[in-house]
């Protein structure tokens, strides 16, 4: 059988994508590598992002739904959440930068990822997907008429015929890759993550997001003590370096910088662990019968919200392309308009606004120590909160031009480091 | 020759499977091989955020 559309993928996006093209009436098949969709093992932070235009968007939790107000679609979600309303960013001397909302309202909700995409998958049965789960899509061919995914599962092999491609195989996408897209996006780096569940951590501060900044904590980039589930109970994420030894990075982290002390009566409970491409985005994600979507085509990441947004339109252009419109150009369009990484603003301040390692301990301490009175918006952009805290250090630049000449010089180096496009 | 995966070092993450052009692993909660289809280009070596897999002669490493 051919089907109309082949989806890679049962994260956020590819499960959104397939169960609104099934929907629609079109045979769907998803290929997933996992055999348990619920459960995830790549830790991330797994926020709801509430800003009001992140992503174009300004979502709304309310009555066991996801509801996406400008976009105009809703998805069911009824698992836990938890509100953040606190977010600091830390300098090695202990100067605190902090983000909250001045009404006191939460900024993001972490939610059950298992639960959600769980949920996905059973409304993918309902609405007819054929569902191929604990296979790895590895290869795929074109051809005039449509496309061949080459799949394997326990060792053995087959193939699936489709019409349309909805590559939704996440940042470190295998279909992107097979199909020759990234060799037009700059590769920056492959960033490892670890990542550390602990009780009886020393400073537990439920609601609260700190980030550390500076070598005083880790030589391999920063360190994030963010709540978990359980009051008693904190996520530790520690950047990691490629082929270096994660024990290294532990011991470095919990042992011998400035928070060790905080980990000595500390037990580990869970390690996690995964390591990320990092390409630009792909400003045009679709070629003949393929649409990328997701992290499959970002630069880094969407967020969840983003990867159901990228899925509900994604079914929409394969039904309109099916149907001999231009769907994946209008696709290209939305995502183009709602992503800010997708304008080169963006990866002026991901690349040149960059803390660590830029500046030195001593650097980071005189900067921070400018806004430290200050309680800047509460946000969990990642664009947002680097560019917030800038704008309110840049606020005392004549000072530091006076004081600080040689931060003065850096912090002006960085900001022109304008992107170069191939 | 194939990759070997260190089964107390592997947490499961699957970035390995990712970018195994050749479909030689699997997730089985944790990465699985299929020896005869490897072709030891040392890819997922170089994936992995936790060191777990190596290949049987280091030499053959060819990854940057």
């Amino acid at each position: 059988m051919i089907y109309d559309v082949a989806v890679v993928g049962g994260g956020p996006a590819g499960l959104m994508a397939a169960k609104q093209a099934a929907e629609k009436g079109l045979t769907v098949a998803l290929i997933e590598k996992r055999g348990d969709i619920s459960r995830i093992t790549r830790q991330c932070t797994m926020q709801f992002i509430l800003d009001d235009g992140y992503e174009n968007e300004h979502i709304q939790l309310q009555g066991g739904k996801i509801i996406f107000t400008h976009n105009g679609f809703s998805v069911d979600y009824n698992g836990r959440t938890l509100e953040l309303f606190d977010k600091y960013y830390i300098s090695p001397g202990g100067s605190k930068i902090h983000f909250a909302n001045p009404d006191g309202s939460p900024f993001s909700i972490k939610f059950d990822k298992g639960v959600l995409l769980q949920g996905l998958w059973e409304s993918c049965e309902k609405a007819g997907v054929t569902l191929i789960s604990r296979t790895v899509a590895y290869d795929v061919s074109e051809n005039q008429s449509g496309l061949e995914i080459f799949l394997t599962s326990k060792g053995k092999r087959s193939s699936l015929k489709a019409r349309k491609l909805i590559a939704a195989d996440g940042v470190n996408s295998r279909m992107t890759d097979a199909l020759g897209l990234n060799h037009d996006r700059q590769y920056f780096t492959t960033a490892p993550n670890l990542t550390y569940s602990f009780e009886g951590y020393g400073d537990v501060a439920p609601g609260t997001w700190k980030t550390y900044m500076g070598r005083a904590y880790t030589p391999y980039g920063v360190v994030i003590v963010a709540p978990a589930w359980e009051d008693h109970i904190v996520d530790v994420y520690m950047g990691g370096k490629p082929q270096t030894d994660p024990a290294v990075i532990y011991r470095e982290v919990t042992a011998q910088g400035k928070l060790a002390p905080f980990f000595k009566d500390a037990r580990l409970i869970e390690k996690t662990g995964y390591a990320v491409k990092v390409y630009t985005s792909l400003r045009k994600p679709y070629r003949d019968h393929v649409l990328i979507i997701g992290d499959a085509a970002a630069y880094v990441e969407v967020e969840v919200q983003g990867a159901l947004m990228c899925g509900y339109h994604a079914a929409r252009a394969v039904q309109k392309e099916l149907s001999g419109g231009n769907g994946f150009a209008e696709y290209t369009h939305w995502w183009q308009e709602s992503f800010e990484f997708n304008s080169d603003e963006y990866l002026r301040v991901a690349q040149g606004y960059a803390l660590s390692p830029t500046y030195s301990d001593d650097e980071l301490d005189y900067l921070f120590s400018l806004t430290e009175d200050k309680v800047l918006k509460g946000t969990y952009s990642q664009y947002l909160s680097p560019k917030l805290m800038w704008d309110a250090i840049l606020r005392h630049q004549d000072r530091i031009q006076k004081e600080r000449p040689e931060i003065y010089a850096k912090i002006q180096k960085n900001r022109e480091l304008s992107f170069k496009r191939e | 020759m194939s990759v070997r995966v260190n089964n107390d070092l592997c947490v499961g993450c699957g970035c390995c499977i990712d970018v195994c052009s050749q479909g030689v692993l699997e997730l089985d909660n944790k990465a699985v091989v299929n020896d005869e289809y490897c072709i030891d280009c040392g890819d997922c070596v170089g994936m992995c955020p936790v060191l777990a897999l190596s290949l049987q002669d280091p030499a053959l490493f060819q990854s940057t």
